[in-house]
């Protein structure tokens, strides 16, 4: 994997909130085609990772490169052009607008289309041809004309990651994809997730507490502790690690 | 029935009662035109002619408050510099051409609209509201201190322009606004609601509901939020500009009472009580504001302030963001019909 030139790569990233340091000068590089699990307890500062990565936070100081390009000051909204998307702990949807249109929103901003103000979407058959392929891949179909606040949670959080995948990401950050869904369809969330990253040769860094679905899904894990980099590598390896055991998961991650 | 089955059968109704709607519109530009031959009162068309400009301005309005959703309290500044460019530019120059004086007036708009945009940029929320009703209020000020200029609190006389190059002097101010300025505002209110239309149904338009929606997921796809937001502005003001334009040459006097912040929570009223989360709404609500107003000033003399106020507290009370419009809407799906405008 270290032969390949890394799709995404911190350098001395940091990032602090007066006195708290949520990012410790993390250097970590992602590969392409990977699915990688973050790890962590609460305030380890794995959303803070996330954040920096998508653009929503600006790092206090480090370098981020992503596919070779320094965009360590590049705008959230540009890093989504260059290929970085992101999901978010508590969905984040257009929730007065219907499913369908919410997937649409996200293909008009991908094809650059935001600023056509003549003709009406409702014209453009291959947009909306895109978006029920897209909700049939989520399992989305049959609620496409509900509006979004209508949504069940599970389904709030495949939404997100639904409206995420369309913009065709290189690179995906899901985070916390599981949380707030019932036990029985977090497998449900996660399988649909990993398989559109796979089918679609997306990377995917997903934040999650709950082991076993990390163990499952993940290529390789990363494990965060206090802005830290504790440790990372082979799922199995990293879950049974000392420094997991001892900060991660008698902590409750 | 499955699921699927039921969506595509929403879908098919909702293509038919888009046509229903197109009919309806169609009908209602054939009633206004023809108006002139069944009312007999100049009084009626002129109000009929000042909804349908007041129409255009909430039109508008609503690209910014019910589209973007950002409530901007500093309208008045757009309608008031369209109405200014057109009576100024009567008693400075020698433009007289209506086409040109109009399109002046909304271009002058736009350009405040440019400027009024950029520096609210960085606000949101209350910070915005509060910005664009101070950044206004600086353009009432002017309007009503440059005495030399604009004549100050007196107002300034707007003349009867030209159409097509032509002058209707030989008519009396009555005739010429019902008789020729009339039809203008009907084809100005037509092509603005044609316009209005193309926007909101456009990947534009709903890329400006993501910025109401949810700006921070808006960014997240990689819509330049604060950018977004200034387009808005920018065609929020030529409408509002075009119909403060229009307007001038229907009330013959301007005053800066029509930059006054009262006057954009006049247009804040009205887009609310008609329900900003529906295309139509605004224009209902500009209707029933006229038409309340000519006549709660008859009825309750001094009180018809309280009673707008009344009617706009009940109103969004019970309605909210629905107004009347979108509460009829409501009413007629919940027994039985569907509509998707």
């Amino acid at each position: 994997m270290s032969n390949r030139a890394p799709l995404l790569e911190t350098n001395d990233l940091r990032k602090t909130f007066d006195s708290v340091v949520a990012a410790d000068d993390v250097d970590i590089e992602f590969y392409s085609d990977e699915i990688v699990g973050v790890i962590g307890p609460n305030g380890a500062g794995k959303t803070t990772f996330i954040n920096l990565v998508s653009g929503a936070l600006s790092p206090t100081s480090g370098q981020i490169t992503f596919k070779g390009e320094d965009i360590s000051e590049l705008a959230d909204y540009k890093r989504v052009k260059e290929g970085i998307a992101r999901s978010f702990q508590l969905p984040h949807l257009y929730d007065d607008l219907t499913i369908i249109e919410n997937v649409k929103a996200a293909l008009v901003s991908r094809d650059g289309k935001t600023s056509d103000f003549v003709r009406p979407l409702s014209r453009d058959e291959a947009v909306h041809e895109e978006a029920l392929d897209v909700l049939e891949t989520f399992g989305l179909t049959n609620m496409r004309e509900m509006k979004a606040e209508n949504l069940p949670h599970g389904k709030r959080k495949i939404l997100d990651i639904a409206m995420s995948f369309a913009l065709e990401p290189d690179l995906l950050l899901l985070d916390e994809p599981t949380s707030g869904v019932g036990s029985e369809e977090k497998e449900n969330v996660m399988d649909i997730a990993t398989n559109a990253a796979r089918e679609t040769g997306t990377s995917l860094i997903f934040v999650e507490h709950d082991m076993q679905l990390v163990l499952d899904y993940s290529d390789r894990v990363v494990a965060l502790h206090n802005g830290r980099i504790l440790t990372e590598g082979e799922p199995e390896a990293v879950l049974n690690s000392d420094e997991v055991l001892e900060h991660i998961r008698e902590e409750g991650a | 029935m499955s699921g699927e089955g039921l969506s595509a059968i929403t879908e098919r109704f909702n293509g038919s009662t888009m046509f229903l709607w197109y009919g309806v519109a169609l009908v209602a530009f054939i009633v206004l035109y023809a108006l002139p031959f069944l009312v007999d009162s100049p009084y009626y068309l002129n109000l009929i002619a000042w909804i349908q400009i007041l129409g255009i301005a909430v039109l508008g309005y609503n690209i910014i408050f019910g589209y973007a959703g950002s409530l901007s309290f500093g309208h008045a500044a757009f309608f008031g510099t369209g109405a200014y460019t057109v009576a100024l530019l009567m008693k400075y120059t020698g433009i007289r051409e209506l086409f040109i004086l109009v399109i002046l007036g909304a271009v002058a708009a736009v350009a405040v609209a440019a400027v009024i945009g950029a520096v609210t940029l960085n606000t949101s929320d209350i910070y915005y509201s509060l910005l664009t009703l101070a950044l206004a209020q600086i353009l009432y000020v002017l309007a009503a201190k440059l005495y030399n200029i604009t004549n100050g609190t007196d107002g300034i006389g707007v003349g009867q322009p030209h159409v097509f190059g032509q002058a209707f002097e030989s008519l009396t101010v009555i005739t010429f606004l019902t008789e020729l300025y009339y039809y203008i505002v009907v084809l100005a209110f037509g092509l603005s609601i044609v316009f209005a239309w193309l926007i909101v149904k456009s990947p534009f338009g709903l890329t400006l509901k993501t910025l109401r929606e949810n700006p921070e997921r808006a960014r997240a796809m990689g819509i330049p939020v604060k950018r977004y937001r200034w387009y808005a502005t920018l065609l929020s003001g030529l409408f509002v500009g075009f119909s403060g334009a229009l307007y001038s040459v229907l009330s013959g006097h301007i005053t800066p009472e029509i930059l006054d912040w009262t006057y954009s929570g006049q247009i804040v009223f009205m887009t609310l009580i008609g329900g900003a989360s529906t295309f139509g709404g605004p224009l209902v609500g500009a209707t029933i504001y006229v038409l309340l107003r000519e006549y709660a000033v008859a009825l309750v003399s001094n009180y018809w302030q309280f009673t707008m106020g009344f009617i706009m507290f009940v109103i969004v009370v019970i309605l909210r963001s629905d107004g009347l419009w979108g509460g009829a809407k409501r009413l007629v799906r919940h027994y039985g019909g569907s509509d998707n405008e």
